[in-house]
Protein backbone atom coordinates (compact mmCIF):
# COMPACT_ATOMS: atom_id res chain seq x y z
CA UNK A 1 0.00 0.00 0.00
CA UNK A 2 1.11 3.86 -0.86
CA UNK A 3 1.91 5.99 2.03
CA UNK A 4 1.44 9.22 2.89
CA UNK A 5 4.74 11.45 3.02
CA UNK A 6 3.29 13.21 6.03
CA UNK A 7 4.33 10.06 7.89
CA UNK A 8 7.64 9.05 6.79
CA UNK A 9 9.79 10.91 9.22
CA UNK A 10 13.03 11.99 10.08
CA UNK A 11 14.18 10.53 13.45
CA UNK A 12 17.79 11.05 14.57
CA UNK A 13 20.40 10.15 17.00
CA UNK A 14 24.11 11.82 18.24
CA UNK A 15 25.96 8.76 16.90
CA UNK A 16 29.26 10.06 19.01
CA UNK A 17 31.65 8.42 21.73
CA UNK A 18 29.42 10.06 24.40
CA UNK A 19 26.42 7.98 25.77
CA UNK A 20 23.75 8.21 23.10
CA UNK A 21 20.84 10.30 23.35
CA UNK A 22 17.24 9.35 23.15
CA UNK A 23 16.17 9.45 19.22
CA UNK A 24 14.02 12.57 18.56
CA UNK A 25 11.36 13.54 15.68
CA UNK A 26 13.36 16.33 13.75
CA UNK A 27 10.80 19.35 14.89
CA UNK A 28 8.98 21.05 12.38
CA UNK A 29 9.93 18.86 9.18
CA UNK A 30 8.12 19.53 6.11
CA UNK A 31 10.02 17.42 4.08
CA UNK A 32 12.31 14.61 3.53
CA UNK A 33 14.20 12.55 1.00
CA UNK A 34 16.55 9.72 0.69
CA UNK A 35 18.67 9.06 -2.64
CA UNK A 36 20.33 5.69 -2.86
CA UNK A 37 22.93 5.87 -5.31
CA UNK A 38 25.56 3.14 -6.99
CA UNK A 39 28.37 3.98 -9.02
CA UNK A 40 28.33 3.55 -12.74
CA UNK A 41 32.56 1.97 -13.41
CA UNK A 42 32.92 2.22 -16.61
CA UNK A 43 34.68 -1.27 -18.46
CA UNK A 44 34.42 -0.63 -21.63
CA UNK A 45 36.22 -3.11 -24.33
CA UNK A 46 37.36 -0.33 -26.76
CA UNK A 47 36.98 -2.47 -29.97
CA UNK A 48 33.11 -2.66 -28.72
CA UNK A 49 30.67 0.35 -29.92
CA UNK A 50 28.96 0.39 -26.45
CA UNK A 51 30.13 1.47 -23.37
CA UNK A 52 29.89 -1.09 -21.12
CA UNK A 53 29.52 -0.44 -16.92
CA UNK A 54 29.79 -2.47 -13.66
CA UNK A 55 27.96 -0.99 -10.32
CA UNK A 56 31.05 0.53 -8.60
CA UNK A 57 30.23 2.07 -4.25
CA UNK A 58 26.77 2.14 -3.66
CA UNK A 59 25.89 5.39 -1.32
CA UNK A 60 23.32 7.18 -0.09
CA UNK A 61 21.97 10.64 0.65
CA UNK A 62 19.39 12.31 2.77
CA UNK A 63 17.57 16.03 2.94
CA UNK A 64 15.14 16.62 5.56
CA UNK A 65 13.84 20.10 5.40
CA UNK A 66 12.25 21.63 8.60
CA UNK A 67 11.50 25.15 9.57
CA UNK A 68 14.33 27.04 11.65
CA UNK A 69 13.89 26.41 15.62
CA UNK A 70 16.58 27.68 18.13
CA UNK A 71 14.59 25.76 20.86
CA UNK A 72 14.98 22.34 18.82
CA UNK A 73 17.37 20.12 20.25
CA UNK A 74 17.37 17.55 17.24
CA UNK A 75 18.21 20.59 15.47
CA UNK A 76 21.24 22.08 17.86
CA UNK A 77 22.59 18.31 17.78
CA UNK A 78 22.93 18.71 13.65
CA UNK A 79 24.39 21.98 13.83
CA UNK A 80 26.67 20.43 16.63
CA UNK A 81 27.46 17.37 15.13
CA UNK A 82 28.20 19.28 11.79
CA UNK A 83 30.75 21.09 13.62
CA UNK A 84 32.30 18.36 15.48
CA UNK A 85 32.47 16.23 12.39
CA UNK A 86 30.74 13.48 14.62
CA UNK A 87 28.17 10.97 12.29
CA UNK A 88 24.51 10.85 13.77
CA UNK A 89 22.02 8.03 13.88
CA UNK A 90 18.83 8.31 11.54
CA UNK A 91 15.87 6.92 10.68
CA UNK A 92 13.64 8.24 7.74
CA UNK A 93 10.16 5.82 8.28
CA UNK A 94 8.23 5.45 10.84
CA UNK A 95 8.33 2.97 13.81
CA UNK A 96 4.89 0.87 13.87
CA UNK A 97 3.62 -0.55 16.86
CA UNK A 98 5.69 -2.79 18.78
CA UNK A 99 8.49 -0.90 18.25
CA UNK A 100 8.49 -2.06 13.88
CA UNK A 101 10.21 -0.15 11.90
CA UNK A 102 9.39 0.87 8.00
CA UNK A 103 12.17 3.06 6.32
CA UNK A 104 15.71 3.85 6.06
CA UNK A 105 17.90 3.70 8.63
CA UNK A 106 21.80 3.97 9.67
CA UNK A 107 24.67 6.21 10.25
CA UNK A 108 25.59 9.41 8.45
CA UNK A 109 27.58 12.20 8.41
CA UNK A 110 26.19 15.80 8.76
CA UNK A 111 27.38 17.75 5.29
CA UNK A 112 25.29 20.43 5.48
CA UNK A 113 22.79 22.71 7.51
CA UNK A 114 21.87 25.54 4.93
CA UNK A 115 19.01 28.09 6.34
CA UNK A 116 17.08 30.04 3.90
CA UNK A 117 15.33 33.45 4.97
CA UNK A 118 12.20 34.28 2.58
CA UNK A 119 10.30 37.38 3.18
CA UNK A 120 6.78 36.66 4.64
CA UNK A 121 7.97 33.14 5.09
CA UNK A 122 8.84 31.27 8.25
CA UNK A 123 12.55 30.57 8.11
CA UNK A 124 13.57 27.06 6.92
CA UNK A 125 16.50 24.62 6.98
CA UNK A 126 18.05 22.21 5.19
CA UNK A 127 20.04 19.45 6.71
CA UNK A 128 22.19 16.99 4.36
CA UNK A 129 23.62 13.71 5.52
CA UNK A 130 25.76 11.51 3.83
CA UNK A 131 25.42 7.80 4.61
CA UNK A 132 28.49 6.38 5.43
CA UNK A 133 27.26 2.54 5.72
CA UNK A 134 24.37 0.37 3.94
CA UNK A 135 21.09 1.92 4.20
CA UNK A 136 18.85 -0.62 6.44
CA UNK A 137 16.04 -0.38 8.56
CA UNK A 138 17.26 -2.94 10.94
CA UNK A 139 20.73 -0.88 11.60
CA UNK A 140 18.04 1.74 13.39
CA UNK A 141 17.46 -0.14 17.04
CA UNK A 142 14.73 1.67 19.23
CA UNK A 143 15.64 2.02 22.70
CA UNK A 144 13.06 1.77 25.94
CA UNK A 145 14.33 6.01 26.48
CA UNK A 146 13.19 6.66 22.81
CA UNK A 147 10.41 8.96 22.31
CA UNK B 1 1.14 9.94 16.15
CA UNK B 2 0.82 13.32 15.42
CA UNK B 3 -2.71 14.94 16.93
CA UNK B 4 -4.43 18.16 14.97
CA UNK B 5 -5.89 21.07 17.36
CA UNK B 6 -7.47 23.50 14.85
CA UNK B 7 -5.92 27.53 15.34
CA UNK B 8 -8.95 28.40 13.71
CA UNK B 9 -10.65 29.99 16.88
CA UNK B 10 -7.59 31.08 18.38
CA UNK B 11 -6.49 32.88 15.63
CA UNK B 12 -9.98 34.69 15.30
CA UNK B 13 -9.79 35.63 19.25
CA UNK B 14 -6.61 37.05 18.21
CA UNK B 15 -7.56 39.24 15.04
CA UNK B 16 -10.50 40.74 17.16
CA UNK B 17 -8.61 41.44 20.16
CA UNK B 18 -6.19 42.77 18.03
CA UNK B 19 -8.78 45.35 16.43
CA UNK B 20 -10.79 46.04 19.21
CA UNK B 21 -10.13 49.76 20.23
CA UNK B 22 -12.20 52.67 21.84
CA UNK B 23 -14.24 54.23 19.28
CA UNK B 24 -14.52 51.54 16.64
CA UNK B 25 -17.19 49.39 15.81
CA UNK B 26 -16.87 45.85 15.05
CA UNK B 27 -18.80 43.22 13.92
CA UNK B 28 -21.26 42.87 10.94
CA UNK B 29 -24.06 43.99 11.93
CA UNK B 30 -22.66 47.18 14.06
CA UNK B 31 -23.74 50.48 12.16
CA UNK B 32 -21.57 52.45 9.55
CA UNK B 33 -18.58 52.92 9.59
CA UNK B 34 -17.73 49.56 10.91
CA UNK B 35 -14.51 46.73 11.04
CA UNK B 36 -15.73 42.92 10.08
CA UNK B 37 -13.94 40.15 10.09
CA UNK B 38 -14.87 38.98 6.80
CA UNK B 39 -12.80 35.58 6.75
CA UNK B 40 -10.56 33.58 8.62
CA UNK B 41 -8.70 30.51 6.76
CA UNK B 42 -6.65 28.02 8.18
CA UNK B 43 -4.56 26.42 5.79
CA UNK B 44 -3.37 22.73 6.07
CA UNK B 45 -0.72 21.99 8.55
CA UNK B 46 2.73 23.27 7.25
CA UNK B 47 4.64 20.52 9.18
CA UNK B 48 4.45 17.00 9.76
CA UNK B 49 4.04 17.37 13.25
CA UNK B 50 1.00 19.60 12.57
CA UNK B 51 3.08 22.39 14.86
CA UNK B 52 2.87 25.20 12.39
CA UNK B 53 -0.15 26.51 10.81
CA UNK B 54 -1.01 29.87 9.01
CA UNK B 55 -4.01 31.70 8.95
CA UNK B 56 -5.33 34.20 6.41
CA UNK B 57 -7.74 36.56 7.40
CA UNK B 58 -9.25 38.82 5.39
CA UNK B 59 -10.72 42.33 7.58
CA UNK B 60 -13.09 44.62 5.94
CA UNK B 61 -13.69 48.56 6.73
CA UNK B 62 -17.18 49.71 5.49
CA UNK B 63 -18.39 53.46 5.85
CA UNK B 64 -21.76 54.51 4.11
CA UNK B 65 -20.51 57.99 3.68
CA UNK B 66 -16.98 58.86 2.82
CA UNK B 67 -13.80 56.73 1.62
CA UNK B 68 -11.64 58.77 3.84
CA UNK B 69 -13.73 57.04 6.79
CA UNK B 70 -12.55 53.61 5.55
CA UNK B 71 -8.94 54.62 5.12
CA UNK B 72 -8.86 56.01 8.99
CA UNK B 73 -10.23 52.60 9.68
CA UNK B 74 -7.68 50.96 7.78
CA UNK B 75 -4.58 52.53 8.99
CA UNK B 76 -6.04 52.06 12.56
CA UNK B 77 -6.22 48.34 12.11
CA UNK B 78 -2.65 48.29 10.52
CA UNK B 79 -0.99 50.28 13.88
CA UNK B 80 -2.96 47.58 16.06
CA UNK B 81 -2.25 44.15 14.02
CA UNK B 82 1.27 45.14 13.03
CA UNK B 83 2.52 46.68 16.31
CA UNK B 84 5.83 46.52 17.58
CA UNK B 85 5.12 44.80 20.85
CA UNK B 86 3.59 41.80 18.53
CA UNK B 87 0.19 39.87 19.23
CA UNK B 88 0.13 37.27 22.54
CA UNK B 89 -2.41 34.35 22.51
CA UNK B 90 -2.77 31.41 24.84
CA UNK B 91 -1.90 27.86 23.77
CA UNK B 92 0.30 29.03 20.60
CA UNK B 93 3.45 31.40 19.76
CA UNK B 94 2.88 33.85 17.23
CA UNK B 95 5.84 33.73 14.65
CA UNK B 96 4.90 36.40 12.71
CA UNK B 97 1.80 38.24 11.20
CA UNK B 98 2.76 39.53 7.22
CA UNK B 99 0.83 41.62 5.64
CA UNK B 100 -1.35 41.03 2.13
CA UNK B 101 -3.05 43.02 0.08
CA UNK B 102 -5.24 45.36 0.44
CA UNK B 103 -8.46 46.42 -1.85
CA UNK B 104 -10.90 49.48 -2.11
CA UNK B 105 -14.35 49.28 -3.14
CA UNK B 106 -16.95 51.39 -4.34
CA UNK B 107 -20.50 50.05 -4.23
CA UNK B 108 -24.10 51.34 -5.03
CA UNK B 109 -25.86 50.56 -1.53
CA UNK B 110 -29.07 49.68 -3.66
CA UNK B 111 -30.00 49.40 -7.47
CA UNK B 112 -32.90 52.67 -6.61
CA UNK B 113 -30.46 54.32 -5.16
CA UNK B 114 -27.12 56.48 -6.09
CA UNK B 115 -25.59 56.25 -2.80
CA UNK B 116 -22.60 54.45 -1.85
CA UNK B 117 -20.82 51.69 0.42
CA UNK B 118 -17.02 52.43 0.81
CA UNK B 119 -15.05 49.13 1.68
CA UNK B 120 -11.39 48.09 1.91
CA UNK B 121 -10.65 44.49 2.47
CA UNK B 122 -7.22 43.95 3.89
CA UNK B 123 -5.46 40.30 3.81
CA UNK B 124 -3.09 39.38 6.79
CA UNK B 125 -1.73 36.22 7.34
CA UNK B 126 -0.73 34.74 10.76
CA UNK B 127 1.58 32.15 11.04
CA UNK B 128 1.29 30.49 14.30
CA UNK B 129 3.09 27.44 16.40
CA UNK B 130 1.76 25.33 18.97
CA UNK B 131 3.43 25.72 21.84
CA UNK B 132 5.25 22.42 22.41
CA UNK B 133 7.64 20.62 24.81
CA UNK B 134 10.95 20.76 22.43
CA UNK B 135 12.25 17.86 20.11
Amino acid sequence: MNTLGNNIRAFIRYAGEAAPDPMHWLSGETSNSVNRTAEAVEVSDKRDPWARFIAGKRGGTIEITVYADKDSEAQTTMLENLAAGVPVEFLIGKVLADNEILGDGGIAIVTAVSDTNDFGAVASRTISLTVTEELDPNAYEIREEDE
Amino acid sequence: MSTFTSSIASAFKLIRNALTRQGVKIGGTAAYPRVEIHSVVEDAPQTKDNSVRSVTATVECVSAEKVADVVTLLEGNTEKLFADAGLVLIGWDVIGIVPGQVRLFDEQQSLDSAAVFYRVLQDVTIWLELKKNNS
